[in-house]
C-alpha cells in the first residue's frame, strides 16, 4: 500500500485521476519512490517494498538517501541541492547506473531514472529503479565468455607461432652456446685476450637478439583484441564500483567516493578497465575483513595527460619486499588463489600505455593501489 | 694435422659461431648458407666432418643427406635440429647422418660427437 495514496485519502485531495495513475503505478515492475525536494520519501511503491526489503511506512517521511551506500548516501542531498540551484541535469531525465542498498544492507547495482514534476507548488521527484543485478550478471558472464573465447583463439595462434619462435630463439641460444664454448676453449690455449674478448662480444650481441624475439612475442601476447573507445572515467570508476561491491555486505566499510569533476574522456576498453577496478576493489574489501577501521577510497585524479585511478583500504598492509613483485604472475598474499589477478590487471592497465603501483596506505596500515591511464591513449 | 669441417647453416650467427669453435679447437673451418652451396662445392674425396642444419631454404638437411649418399660419399654428417621429437633424430640417423644433436646444445657435446665421428671415419 502507497503512502502517498494514503497521503490523498486522508487529505481528501485525491482524485480519480490520481487514483488512476496510481493503480497503474503499482503495475509497474520497476519500484518506484517519490520524494520531495528536500530528499524526504513520500511515496514507495510495492515493488520498491520487495526490492529494498523495507515496509512503505517504515521510509516514508525518511531521507532517501537511505536507499544508498556509503558515499552516494552522504552526497545526495548535494545532488538535489545543486540540482535546485542550478538546474543542471546530472541524472533526471538521463537514468545511469547506480549502487543501492537494502534493508540488510546488502548492495545491488541498479539503472536509475528520475522524473521531475510540479505538485501542490512544490517539486516532486519520481525515481524509477529497475534491479540489474540479474542482467549485471549475464554480462559478466558474457564478458568472461568472450575473454574466455579471445584467450582461446589466442592460445591457437600462440601454438602456431610456438615453432617459428622456437627456431628463432634456437638460433641465437646456439650461436651464444658456441661462442661461449669457442671463448672456453682460447681460454684453455692461451689465446690473446683480444680473441677471447672478441667471442664474448659476439654472445653478447646474439643474447640481445634473443632478447629482442622474446620483446617481440610479449608485444604479440599484450596486443589483444580490444576494441577502444572515449569513456569519461568517472562514470567506468562508478559502475565499476557499483559491479564490485555487489553482495558485498557492507561490514561497516565505508566507501569514500572521491571522483574529480575535471577527470577527462579516455579512449579505453571499458570491460578491461573495470576489471582491473573490480578487482582492485574487492582486494580492498577482502584485505579489511579483519580490520577494526574499514575504509575503501576510491578516487580519480586528473593530472597533466594523465588521469590517476586510486583504490586505497585500511587493511593490514603489504610488506614492502611483497609489494616489490606483487605483479609478477604467482605471487598472492593469500591463502587460496594464484595470484595472477595483479599481473592481469598490470597488463591491462600497460596495454592502455598506463602504469599500475602499489604504496603504502596513507594512515596507519591499509594499502593503495593506483593506476595511471594517458589521456590521449597508448602511444602507438 | 687440420681438419676440415664443413657447416651448413642458412644462420650467419650460428655459422660464424660454429667457424670460431672449431677454429678455437684447430679445425679448418668451411661454411656455407645453403644444402645446394655446400653441394656445389662437394667432391667425392672430401674428408673431415660435414655440421648440417635440417632446417634450411631450398633443399633442406635430409636432402642433402640423400643427395650424399647417392655419390657414394663417405663423409660424416652430423645434423643439426630444433625440433624435438624423436622421430627426427631417428629420421637423421636411417638417413644416414652418424650423429645428432638438438639446437640449442653445449659446444662439448657437438665437439665429441665430432670427434668421435672423425676417429671412426680414420679407423
Amino acid at each position: 500500500m502507497s503512502a502517498r495514496q494514503d497521503q490523498f485519502s486522508a487529505s481528501g485531495d485525491a482524485d480519480d485521476t490520481t487514483a488512476r495513475l496510481q493503480s497503474v503505478l503499482e503495475t509497474v515492475p520497476d519500484a518506484m519512490v517519490v520524494i520531495d525536494e528536500r530528499g524526504l520519501i513520500d511515496s514507495f511503491s510495492r515493488a520498491a517494498e520487495r526490492m529494498f526489503g523495507y515496509a512503505a511506512t517504515e521510509v516514508v517521511g525518511r531521507n532517501v538517501s537511505m536507499l544508498m551506500p556509503a558515499p552516494y548516501r552522504d552526497e545526495h542531498h548535494r545532488y538535489i541541492e545543486r540540482y535546485l540551484r542550478t538546474g543542471e541535469r546530472r541524472i533526471i531525465g538521463v537514468g545511469r547506473v547506480v549502487p543501492a542498498q537494502r534493508k540488510d544492507g546488502t548492495t545491488f547495482p541498479v539503472e536509475l531514472s528520475v522524473g521531475e514534476v510540479q505538485f501542490r507548488g512544490g517539486r516532486l521527484f519520481i525515481g524509477f529503479i529497475h534491479d540489474i543485478t540479474q542482467r549485471r550478471r549475464t554480462e559478466r558472464r558474457l564478458d568472461e565468455l568472450m575473454t574466455e573465447l579471445a584467450h582461446v583463439s589466442r592460445v591457437n595462434e600462440i601454438g602456431q607461432m610456438g615453432s617459428t619462435l622456437a627456431h628463432e630463439l634456437n638460433q641465437p641460444l646456439t650461436a651464444i652456446l658456441a661462442y661461449l664454448g669457442a671463448a672456453q676453449q682460447l681460454l684453455e690455449s692461451n689465446a690473446g685476450r683480444d680473441k677471447v674478448r672478441s667471442m664474448i662480444e659476439r654472445a653478447v650481441n646474439q643474447a640481445e637478439r634473443a632478447g629482442a624475439v622474446i620483446q617481440k612475442l610479449r608485444e604479440f601476447l599484450g596486443k589483444g583484441r580490444t576494441v577502444r573507445h572515449l569513456e569519461s572515467i568517472n562514470k567506468v570508476v562508478e559502475e565499476a564500483s557499483a559491479l564490485a561491491l555487489i553482495g558485498a555486505k557492507q561490514q561497516g566499510i565505508r566507501t569514500r567516493l572521491e571522483l574529480d569533476p575535471a577527470a577527462p574522456m579516455v579512449a579505453i576498453d571499458r570491460v578491461q578497465i573495470q576489471q582491473v577496478l573490480v578487482n582492485l576493489i574487492r582486494n580492498a574489501v577482502e584485505a579489511m575483513s579483519e580490520s577494526a577501521t574499514r575504509e575503501l577510497g576510491i578516487r580519480t585524479d586528473a593530472g597533466d595527460g594523465v588521469v590517476t585511478i586510486s583504490v586505497s583500504d585500511t587493511g593490514a598492509g603489504i610488506s614492502s619486499d611483497v609489494a616489490a613483485k606483487l605483479f609478477e604472475p604467482f605471487v598472492s598474499t593469500k591463502a587460496q588463489g594464484m595470484g595472477i589477478g595483479l599481473s592481469i590487471c598490470r597488463s591491462i592497465v600497460q596495454s592502455h600505455g598506463g602504469d599500475i603501483q602499489v604504496r603504502p596506505g596513507a594512515s596507519d596500515g591499509g594499502t593503495t593501489f593506483f593506476f595511471t591511464l594517458p589521456v590521449d591513449g597508448p602511444k602507438p | 694435422m687440420d681438419q676440415d669441417i664443413y657447416i651448413v647453416d642458412d644462420d650467419e650467427a650460428v655459422r660464424d659461431s660454429l667457424r670460431a669453435l672449431f677454429e678455437a679447437h684447430g679445425f679448418a673451418v668451411h661454411d656455407f648458407a645453403s644444402g645446394s652451396d655446400f653441394l656445389k662445392h662437394h667432391a667425392p674425396d672430401m674428408h673431415g666432418c660435414l655440421v648440417l642444419d635440417v632446417n634450411l631454404p631450398g633443399i633442406d638437411g635430409f636432402e642433402v643427406l640423400r643427395a650424399l649418399a647417392a655419390t657414394g660419399s663417405r663423409l660424416p654428417v652430423i645434423i643439426m635440429t630444433a625440433r624435438t621429437d624423436g622421430r627426427t633424430s631417428a629420421h637423421a640417423i636411417e638417413a644416414g647422418a652418424i650423429g645428432f644433436v638438438q639446437k640449442p646444445f653445449v659446444s662439448s657435446q657437438l665437439m665429441d660427437l665430432v670427434r668421435s665421428a672423425l676417429q671412426a671415419t680414420q679407423c
